[in-house]
């Protein structure tokens, strides 16, 4: 399962602290959870990525079992997350049951609550639904 | 009540002390198996002419140590986040979020992050602890 997944980071982007932490984040939750890396390498999209209270802001460009994190927001992107930094954390603790993100614990909750608050945004949900839903499970670490 | 000068002892027993009679942390850390180590860069011009490294280690919600250390000892903990004094003193001062900090590249994490990511809650309630204290920093 070693090089079943490829996470590069591109120029410019080492210098991100969120680049690096999503870097190691994916790679170590990919060995430790083994069963999410089917959910990796279908994932062929662009998602940008906007920490609205830290200034950062990253893309993350999936393709074929590849993902790499680019500086800035790409044009085109089919997902835009934006959310502070505290819901980027909750969203990473999200439960997955049934194969779908758990909005009834405390933690789902939080992050419906600053979904239906604006504190969290998703652009190109509705036509890129299965996308998130697998991006949900990949980046979850429960 | 007189100040407590940051990296001495009273300071790191006080920050203990803290996280002792926090309702919080031992909820938030209920599980957490591993020992921390802060590495702090020297900044000359506040103050501060060598790095200091803090060690911290906690077990399932319990306070086990907090101490100044050596530099080997803090490296080879599970955890080890380092930074610029100046960060160190914003986290602790409450005017820099840990978290964001680490996204912004201010602070830099070594360690298994998926593990840290679920105990962030804890990791955030060890800071209150520490922006509670009446902490005196060598440049002021």
């Amino acid at each position: 399962m070693g090089n079943a997944v490829d996470i590069r980071i591109a120029a410019g982007a080492e210098e991100i602290g969120l680049a690096m932490m999503l870097k190691d984040l994916l790679a170590q939750n990919m060995e430790q959870r083994p069963e999410k890396i089917p959910d990796f390498q279908k994932l062929s999209i662009d998602v940008g990525l906007i920490i609205s209270d830290a200034e950062v802001e990253i893309t993350l460009s999936f393709s074929g079992g590849r993902l790499i994190i680019y500086p800035g927001l790409k044009k085109g992107a089919g997902l835009v997350i934006t959310a502070g930094s505290d819901t980027i954390m909750a969203l990473s603790n999200l439960k997955i049951k049934g194969g779908m993100p758990y909005y009834f614990d405390k933690t789902g909750r939080e992050v419906a609550l600053a979904m239906v608050t604006g504190r969290l945004k998703v652009k190109g949900m509705l036509f890129h639904f299965p996308s998130l839903i697998r991006i949900s499970r990949v980046m979850s670490v429960q | 009540m007189a100040k407590l000068k940051v990296f001495s002892d009273e300071w790191c027993n006080a920050w203990a002390d803290k996280i002792r009679e926090s309702k919080e942390f031992p909820i938030h850390n209920k599980g957490w198996e591993g020992d921390i180590g802060c590495c702090i860069s020297k900044d000359p011009k506040a103050n501060l002419p060598e790095d200091k490294y803090l060690y911290v280690n906690f077990f399932d919600g319990k306070v086990l140590d907090v101490r100044m250390a050596d530099k080997e000892t803090a490296e080879n903990t599970k955890f080890v986040i380092s930074g610029e004094y100046i960060r160190w003193k914003q986290v602790a001062r409450g005017e820099l979020d840990a978290v964001k900090a680490m996204m912004q590249g201010k602070l830099k994490l070594k360690g298994n992050l998926p593990y840290v990511v679920k105990y962030v809650k804890g990791v955030q309630e060890t800071i209150k602890c520490l922006v509670a204290l009446d902490s005196e920093f060598p440049d002021d």
